[in-house]
């Protein structure tokens, strides 16, 4: 049973808690204490520059034997465990915060922001994104996402989740040791164990807001040797993200023009990843 | 695909063309699928207007991209091409 449920009964929800996603603001309602405790460690914390239009909110009562967890707007659910319903609890907020941004087009990259410019970082899935985010990050650029990215008329912003890190990443970037987060895995960090990294907590700044993007890179695995960029063709380009894209949920027409657009008049590179430094190093030649 | 010397191919209708600095991005909307073409491909597409005999275009293009010879081996394959993936009829 978790502890700390509201003092004078298992109905009241005296604990809140709000969570913005982009547009949306989340209230969080609820009789655990330890459960809420959980949510604020998972939350994103990065500073919004973005207005918010939707709010809902999302109801979990411990009954005793389960959790109940319901919406504003209807929705239904219950869960055993504490993990679970916490895991519930953030797919919904995350499906609801993409269905109220519904002509924007998803993609899978790293978003960064650069002199008040947006900068992405596209590849496939294990090509190291996550961890050139992370050097990218250490040494002192404004990393904002290193999942998903949302595009819209030439313009990114990165979806507000922690970044997702693999264990064993501190082989690779040992000055990663230093941090809370990672202080437990440094002795025998492990491939399958993921660690959410959260870059305030790394005392780096978290702005989340939409800007013109102004350069993508095409990440290229070329581990061991040292990192190359390149200038890529804008029809090249293409054809590697268009696939990596989710289309706009409204089903608006052309979003694959936009798209284009947007690759079309910005700078476009591969970028072959090598060794880690070398990386930081090249991509600093061309953010500045 | 004709091979009549009058055959003019005409671009397909409901084509989501969208032009970038070295090529087209076409989406096709009724297989749900999307196209990348090089700049040549892309003129090829344009003087798909119905009124240009295929017979024609290799001089066409020989003489947009200033080549010594016509290509008209590649501009029959680009063409077949065209017409298999249904962006020309």
């Amino acid at each position: 049973m978790p502890q700390n449920v509201a003092h004078g009964g298992i109905g009241r929800l005296m604990h809140v808690e709000r969570i913005q996603l982009l547009s949306s603001e989340f209230e969080i309602r609820t009789n655990s204490l330890e459960l809420l405790d959980r949510v604020c460690c998972l939350a994103p914390r990065g500073q919004h520059e973005f207005s918010i239009s939707h709010g809902c909110r999302i109801s979990i009562t411990w009954t005793g034997e389960e959790f109940r967890i319901s919406n504003s707007d209807g929705g239904e659910d219950y869960e055993l465990s504490t993990t679970a319903v916490i895991e519930l609890l953030f797919k919904r907020m995350h499906r609801l915060a993409l269905a109220n941004l519904p002509d924007h087009i998803r993609l899978r990259a790293v978003t960064g922001n650069q002199a008040g410019q947006a900068f992405l970082i596209v590849g496939s899935k294990c090509s190291g994104k996550t961890t050139l985010a992370l050097s990218l990050l250490l040494a002192g650029y404004d990393v904002c996402g290193d999942e998903l990215a949302l595009v819209r008329d030439g313009q990114a912003v990165a979806f507000p989740r922690k970044f997702l890190v693999r264990e064993d990443c501190v082989e690779l970037l040992p000055q990663l040791k230093s941090y809370q987060e990672f202080v437990d895995s440094a002795a025998h960090p492990a491939r399958e164990t993921l660690i959410a990294v959260d870059p305030t907590g790394m005392g780096k700044p978290w702005r989340i807001m939409p800007l013109e993007v102004s350069a993508i890179f095409l990440l290229e695995p070329n581990y061991g040797a040292r990192t190359t960029i390149q200038p890529c063709g804008k029809l090249e380009m293409l054809k590697h993200i268009i696939p990596q894209c989710t289309p706009p949920s409204s089903k608006r027409a052309n979003w694959i023009g936009d798209m284009s657009s947007t690759v079309d008049n910005t700078h476009t590179f591969t970028l072959r990843l090598g060794e880690l430094s070398s990386a930081v190093l090249a991509m600093k030649e061309i953010l500045g | 695909m004709s091979d009549s010397p009058k055959y003019c191919p005409k671009t397909s209708q409901d084509l989501q063309i969208n032009a970038v600095t070295d090529g087209y991005i076409v989406y096709q909307s009724d297989r749900d699928r999307v196209h990348y073409l090089n700049q040549t491909a892309a003129l090829i597409l344009e003087l798909c207007n119905g009124r240009n005999p295929a017979a024609a275009l290799p001089k066409l293009l020989q003489s947009a991209f200033d080549l010594p010879d016509a290509p008209v081996e590649e501009v029959e394959e680009c063409l077949r091409t065209l017409h298999t993936e249904g962006l020309v009829a």
